[in-house]
């Protein structure tokens, strides 16, 4: 039985998902063979470290490997897998009818990700030979049709490879040694309540308990004190934006406390005010240990 | 160009950047500006939902908004009962629907994400088109991972049914040896795909496709009358998307894609640019004064990758929306962000 660790990274769109995982992964690999996996058909790593992206694991830095996963793909390396026929996989996905059937059947995308993601534990298919995995995941909704395939095909279909398949992803998810799940959300109303409700839909679904973690938390603290012998000198514009970033701290508060309440473990991470990818990244990893 | 003067604008984007608020905004451009408007969305915002006391059940409901010299209606999509109407209305010409709303596949065909929400905010758009009852239809897309994933969705299904997948499954006799030849290599490839997942989901999927065989034509038609919709002058695309370098890249690719694919892009919407409380910093030296500089430089800097795009992309107009310190949650929100409305050349509308 290999050990390896699964790391699912996921949240509301736009909540810094993808520099969250790829700071975890860095920190992870200072003394682990770790790999970063992003889903889907384009890279946003490729973009955010101008990097290339691929299907097959490229070095990213020291004992880190980045892979871009579409289901289409982890198909099709499945089936080569099961088949072990060339002939007959070409025959298979050269079809015209099997292509446009692979792209719209219910939950098989999902299926083949999660199967290639969990292909290492479960000891199905090429090795993948790291202490650990961490998943740039797709966002809420998508996140929990992931999480939901395995069960939802284990009920339409129950014998057969398939089945057989479905059963080992949905032990393997459930698994609290091998799984874990990362909730990332904002100090904003709506991130914050829909974090809320994905880490208990994760919960109910896999029966483990997520890791929640607030992102870009301004630090104002300093900014918003104001001593007595200031006050006389200050413009009224900087009265008014003092105050304002005071109104912004207290919401912002306010909804670390609505996550706090809800999950005492919460982490929190700062708002880094740069556009340079390595500076965003470091001052996260920082945060982040 | 004068936006409010096309019938659909489809409002795309990757998910969390506010699709949902920019679109109920349009709307309530186009009501005040005298046009009846039907925002379409699969999704809305919770808040909004509440406060417009909209129900998720697909009906087309109006928005009080008296001071609007145009009318505002909105429709929740739900998946499912879309579906379900679509397979009922085709089953209208004599044929029974029960045997397609009972196979199992198509009950997690019309409930999971692949593709189905895509197929069924067209459907709705489509039909909502027909009624000719508005003068123009918002429609927000689902949420993606990719902005690119939706529009990929209508192909994939049309795809899927330019085919008669039903006669592949069918075990009819081949006359000639053209058709045996044929017919052994279908057989091959279900022999594949039985190995693949199991003779059980072969049957449910044999189901499913004898059954949808009937309606597959007048689907068919729908999915290209559909796209030549999305395809002709009447429909214009608005990207929405956020303000970083990364985001921004991301946008560029996929305004590059959609327009060589023949799509009407005319617009990208930048979302939650800059905080709308944000002052130019004041020299007084305070660590209030220092902060705002810091952040006055972080904003500004932003705006450089804006370059990246107009630099890239000609005849795009750029819409750019400010951080509001609260999020939109009723009509007068809608309003302001309206009033907030800030375009940038090339031709900017009057």
């Amino acid at each position: 039985m290999i050990e390896q660790k699964i790391i699912f990274v996921t949240g509301k769109g736009g909540v810094g998902k993808s520099t969250v995982a790829l700071a975890l992964a860095q920190n992870m690999a200072e003394s682990k063979r770790v790999l970063l996996v992003e889903l889907g058909l384009r890279s946003f790593y490729g973009d955010f470290l101008n990097t290339t992206v691929t299907y097959q694991p490229r070095p990213l830095s020291k004992n880190l490997d980045i892979a871009l996963w579409s289901g289409a793909e982890c198909l099709k390396e499945y089936a080569i897998h099961l088949l072990k026929v060339e002939a007959l996989y070409n025959l298979f996905f050269e079809n015209r009818i099997s292509r446009a059937l692979i792209e719209v059947a219910p939950a098989l995308s999902e299926l083949a990700i999660l199967g290639k993601i969990t292909s290492g534990i479960r000891q199905i298919g090429p090795p993948l030979d790291y202490d650990a995995i961490v998943v740039d995941c797709y966002a809420t909704g998508h996140m929990l049709a992931l999480l939901r395939a395995p069960r939802g095909m284990a009920e339409a279909v129950k014998f057969g490879p398939m089945a057989d398949q479905t059963a080992t992803m949905l032990a393997c998810i459930r698994d609290p040694k091998v799984c874990q799940y990362t909730v990332v959300s904002l100090p904003e109303e709506l991130p914050a309540v829909e974090a809320d409700e994905l880490f208990r839909e994760i919960k109910t679904e896999v029966g483990i308990t997520p890791t929640l973690i607030c992102n870009k938390v301004w630090d104002t603290e300093d900014e918003v004190k104001i001593k007595g012998t200031q006050v006389k000198n200050l413009s009224a514009a900087e009265t008014t934006f003092i105050n304002d970033l005071r109104d912004f701290s207290q919401r912002q508060l306010g909804w670390i406390n609505f996550l706090r309440h809800r999950h005492p473990d919460l982490k929190i991470l700062p708002m880094i005010f740069s556009s340079d990818s390595g500076m965003i990244i470091s001052s996260l990893r920082e945060a982040l240990k | 160009m004068n936006y409010l003067d096309s019938e659909i604008i489809v409002c795309i984007g990757s998910g969390g950047v506010g699709k949902t608020t920019i679109s109920a905004s349009l709307g309530v451009w186009g009501a005040l500006a005298g046009k009846k408007v039907l925002v379409l969305t699969v999704d809305p915002a919770r808040r909004l939902a509440t406060t417009f006391g909209l129900k998720a059940d697909g009906s087309d409901q109006r928005i009080d908004f008296p001071e609007a010299p145009g009318e505002l209606w909105a429709s929740v999509l739900n998946s499912k009962q879309t579906f379900d109407d679509f397979v009922r209305k085709v089953a209208n010409k004599g044929i029974d629907p029960n045997p397609i709303l009972q196979n199992k596949l198509y009950q997690q065909l019309s409930t999971t994400l692949s593709g189905s929400q895509e197929f069924t905010s067209l459907e709705k758009l489509f039909s909502a088109f027909e009624s000719k009852k508005y003068d123009l239809i918002i429609l927000d897309t689902p949420p993606t991972k990719h902005a690119i994933d939706f529009l990929r969705a209508p192909q994939k299904i049309s795809f899927l049914f330019s085919e008669p997948i039903a006669k592949w499954f069918k075990q009819s006799r081949a006359t000639n040896i053209v058709q045996q030849i044929v017919q052994l290599g279908t057989q091959k490839v279900l022999q594949a795909l039985q190995t693949l997942t199991g003779s059980e989901f072969v049957m449910e999927l044999k189901d499913f496709f004898v059954s949808i065989d009937s309606w597959q034509e007048r689907l068919e038609e729908r999915t290209q009358k559909v796209n030549r919709l999305l395809l002709s002058e009447k429909t214009v695309f608005n990207l929405v998307t956020a303000f970083d370098a990364a985001k921004i890249e991301e946008a560029k690719a996929f305004a590059i894609e959609i327009k060589k694919n023949g799509y009407n892009l005319k617009l990208v919407t930048i979302n939650r640019s800059y905080p709308n409380w944000l002052p130019k910093p004041f020299n007084s030296g305070s660590k209030a004064d220092l902060f705002c500089m810091k952040l006055n430089a972080y904003y500004a800097n932003r705006l450089k990758s804006l370059e990246l795009l107009s630099g890239s992309i000609k005849d795009l107009d750029i819409l750019m929306l400010p951080e509001y310190d609260q999020d939109i949650a009723d009509l007068e929100g809608l309003r302001q962000l309206v009033r907030d409305y800030k375009w940038i050349e090339p031709n900017p509308p009057t």
